[in-house]
């Protein structure tokens, strides 16, 4: 007769499985390293959180794991589902890497046999210890869909996605899983045509979190990715944060420094922020024109990005030699020039077909039109006031005033750019390396031509 | 090949085949009557000859669909109901999640000889079922309606108006029973010998008194976390039902010794004594216990945290058939209650189990006084941190075949996850 070897397993994973189910506040767990045996029971519950001793791990898991594969090799003979679900806690708390087990306890959840709210609790535990494991995520996002097809509001499910993957990433530095977990969640739950404020609450918070860990791909990968949806054509719904004139926060300083006023001193690395004296008159070309649509949606993407810009500099200059940084530049830069270009060629066909044809036939419905096909900007005027019925001729001077303001942007972002490569040469061996790249990728591959 | 094919296929023909010709009707049917489920369903496969025989309703008299739980329909029960008719006696739907009232009335409706009927985890079914079968199945005998939540007292009312040959009944987990089904059902049911229902928060003392007056047959009463009942209603159940043999009130936290000392007094066939969790009991009550009801076989005293060794030296004395004894959790029982278990009668010929986990003053003396228990298959020891590997050694070197648990971990290593897929594991690799 063969016996078990340790028959205490099945008592410990049947004690995990009711602590699971006594504590609905169940937090983290993790392995205690206590190698010694006595005999006392291992599995230790303090504080909503769950620890098991060393020195059974090995044990509990060959047994469940051997106990799971018999099963698994005789389906025909269907196993107890409860004793299935038993052994896969202990084994996927253990080592949450076997897709096979998260298989298994898919079917159970297809037979109704386990609850699916119940296993994104056990989903956000087993993350708990071991953050970056895709297999959970991947359960994770298949119980969100299975949930949400049913019938369950997605955004009542966003925080918790949200919550769990950003906890995930708090403990494990570049936790691409995770991050893509939040991207998979936006998408599936709050698309940003249906839920801008989501996106701009996420766009404020990360900033907070990209600063403190200022090394993390993924995480500013996520940014980028809001970035992207802010000013893309599902984000026109964004609402207006009206504290804050986009003009005179990033722009107006922005073209003020490079372009026209050619003092020394404003040829420093830092765009020139807030302080400026937002009454001072403007200098350059269309200044008071481009004064008019300040509160265009095409300027405040355009003061994302610039926001987006300055805090790189930022960061930077205090944190050299940080490789994510000088990338997250890269991607603001090349995002910067393909949004104007793309929107220089809107403009230009608009002007080509639209306005030409009807000069002073120029109406709403077509502004709208164009808006939808252009998938860029939303050229809603709210300076102009609600835009019902015909549009006025200086409506249509707008779209000059816009192209020249884009040029302006994009002449000043070159000049800036080239001061700020210049700022950043000296400083230790890594900073150096890492902008001598970013210049060449500036002249090589962005053809940034400096204005003289 | 051809040609072959259709040999073949004239040979397997309904009246060329051999079996068929050779066998009477009656043969055959005898035959694949004792075949099981998946059998038959194979059977019914090979010829039109043979489904008709082997799809005979007097072939199904018996099913048990457990194992095909989560695949039955609706119209798979109405299927089976027509095929059998009559001659259905025995259906278990067991966690066969998907049943609903509508085919049960078909059920109903065309198996009215049915007897035994488990509907255990049925959660769909409602009242409507129970109706329906008091209408149809006056043969019913055994009913289990566990975990069937959506119950209520409207069903053991039309159980007790249709079904008077009621013997077996369980509506564990039915938390919507109250007293006035309970009454009900045992004025109607006055055969009632087997009554389960664990979880049944509602019932209440009158409530299983009147089942104790009503029904004298009662042998199995389970009333597992009925939490309000209190003495009264072991009161009724004992001086009423002289049969019981089998009695489980865990966790009914009401009760107190009078309630041993009334089980003592007049039910001497008690058998099985499931008292988990009664932490009002007493060594007095186990005294009286003791001295009355020898014939008792197992005992699950967990958590009865009064009790001390003077409980075990008059369970020792007084219960020589004593074969399963949980005393987890008992923190007061020391190596000298075992020293008495260990010489007692039944320790020598039937204690087959003992559970002594989380016994904390148990050392390894308690082990050398078990060495006599010849027949002690199983022994629980976990969180009985006196007790040493050298201590279970001793005992596995006197008892071979003895199963000891504890938390002790083996000193071979395990055999290790899955040799090609080791690579997954690695919280073995790393740890």
């Amino acid at each position: 007769m063969q016996e078990d070897p340790f028959p205490a397993a099945e008592r410990i994973l049947s004690d995990i499985e009711s602590v699971f189910i006594k504590d609905p506040e169940l937090k983290e767990f993790d392995i205690l390293p206590i190698t010694l045996n006595q005999n006392k029971s291992p599995v230790h519950h303090v504080e909503n959180c769950l620890g098991l001793e060393l020195w059974c791990v090995r044990h509990v898991y060959s047994y469940a794991y051997h106990r799971l594969f018999d099963m698994r090799q005789q389906k025909n003979r269907r196993a107890d589902p409860e004793v299935q679900s038993r052994l896969l806690i202990g084994a996927l708390l253990l080592n949450p890497d076997v897709q096979t087990f998260w298989n298994m306890r898919r079917e159970l959840v297809q037979a109704c046999r386990l609850d699916c709210h119940t296993e994104l609790r056990f989903t956000s535990i087993v993350l708990s210890r071991k953050p970056k494991c895709s297999e959970a995520f991947s359960y994770r996002k298949w119980i969100v869909t299975k949930l949400v097809t049913g019938g369950e509001k997605g955004q009542s499910l966003l925080n918790r996605e949200l919550n769990v993957a950003k906890t995930a990433a708090n403990r494990y530095a570049n936790n691409y899983h995770a991050w893509q977990h939040c991207i998979w969640s936006l998408v599936h739950l709050a698309p940003c045509d249906m839920y801008p404020e989501i996106h701009l609450e996420e766009w404020t918070a990360t900033r907070i979190w990209v600063t403190m860990h200022i090394s993390d791909h993924s995480g500013w990968q996520y940014r980028q990715y809001i970035l992207q949806q802010l000013c893309g054509p599902l984000g026109s719904k964004i609402p207006h944060t009206h504290e804050e004139n986009y003009l005179y926060r990033y722009i107006q300083p922005l073209l003020h420094s490079s372009n026209v006023t050619q003092k020394p001193s404003d040829s420093d690395s830092q765009l020139p922020s807030a302080k400026g004296d937002p009454d001072q008159p403007f200098q350059y070309p269309f200044a008071e024109d481009i004064k008019k649509c300040s509160n265009m949606r095409i300027v405040q993407c355009l003061n994302f990005v610039l926001s987006e810009i300055d805090l790189s500099t930022d960061l930077i200059t205090r944190y050299p030699g940080h490789e994510a940084l000088w990338y997250h530049r890269r991607f603001l830069l090349s995002f910067l020039k393909s949004f104007i270009d793309q929107n220089n060629c809107i403009i230009i066909s608009g002007e080509n077909s639209d306005c030409r044809k009807h000069k002073n036939t120029f109406s709403s419905t077509a502004l709208n039109n164009y808006d939808l096909s252009a998938e860029c900007v939303s050229f809603q005027s709210r300076a102009s006031g609600g835009s019902s019925g015909e549009v006025t001729s200086s409506d249509i001077h707008v779209f000059e005033i816009i192209r020249e303001m884009l040029y302006l942007v994009a002449q000043a972002m070159s000049k800036h750019e080239k001061c700020f490569v210049s700022s950043c040469v000296a400083g230790d061996e890594n900073q150096q390396r890492f902008c001598s790249q970013y210049n060449t990728w500036l002249t090589q591959v962005l053809r940034l031509s400096v204005p003289t | 090949m051809k040609q072959n094919y259709m040999q073949l296929t004239r040979v397997f023909s309904d009246d060329e085949a051999q079996i068929n010709k050779k066998l009477p009707k009656e043969l055959l049917l005898r035959i694949f009557s004792y075949l099981d489920v998946v059998s038959l369903c194979r059977c019914a496969q090979v010829s039109k000859a043979w489904n008709v025989l082997a799809l005979d309703g007097s072939n199904w008299q018996r099913i048990d669909l457990f194992d095909f739980q989560r695949d039955v329909e609706g119209p798979v029960i109405e299927n089976i109901s027509r095929r059998c008719g009559g001659f259905l006696r025995k259906l278990s739907l067991r966690g066969c999640q998907s049943i609903a009232d509508g085919s049960m009335k078909t059920f109903a409706q065309l198996c009215m000889n049915v007897e035994d009927l488990n509907l255990n985890g049925c959660k769909k079914i409602t009242d409507s079922t129970c109706q329906a079968l008091s209408r149809y199945c006056q043969k019913l005998q055994r009913l289990d309606l566990g975990s069937c939540s959506a119950i209520t007292d409207i069903s053991l009312k039309a159980l007790a108006d249709g079904c008077p040959n009621l013997t077996h009944l369980n509506i564990s987990w039915c938390d919507q029973i109250t007293e006035s089904g309970a009454e009900a059902l045992a004025l109607g049911c006055p055969k009632l010998r087997v009554f389960i229902c664990k979880g049944c928060l509602q019932l209440q003392d009158k409530a299983v008194a009147c089942l104790a007056k009503n029904c004298p047959n009662l042998q199995v009463v389970n009333l597992h976390g009925c939490s309000n009942i209190t003495d009264d209603a072991v009161q009724q159940l004992a001086e009423n039902c002289p049969k019981l043999h089998y009695l489980c009130l865990s966790n009914c936290t009401h009760l107190t010794d009078s309630s041993l000392v009334l089980l003592a007094q007049h039910t001497p066939l008690l058998a099985t004594l499931e008292v988990a969790g009664c932490s009002q009991f007493t060594d007095t009550g186990f005294q009286a216990l003791a001295k009355a009801c020898h014939m008792l076989e197992k005992m699950d005293l967990e958590e009865c945290v009064l009790i001390t060794d003077a409980t075990l030296i008059h369970l020792a004395m007084g219960c020589p058939r004593l074969d399963k004894l949980s005393l987890s959790h008992c923190e007061l029982i020391t190596d000298e209650g075992i020293r008495h278990l260990g010489t007692s009668p039944c320790a020598a010929e039937s204690l087959t189990v003992l559970e002594l986990d989380n016994c904390p003053l148990i050392t390894d003396a308690s082990l050398e006084h078990l060495i006599s228990c010849h027949n002690l298959q199983r022994i629980e020891l976990y969180d009985c941190q006196l007790i040493t590997r050298v201590g279970i050694r001793r005992l596995r070197n006197h008892l071979p075949n003895i199963k000891v648990h504890a938390y002790f971990a083996p000193v071979t290593p395990p055999p290790s996850a899955g040799g090609s897929r080791q690579r997954y594991c690695r919280c073995c690799a790393i740890l």
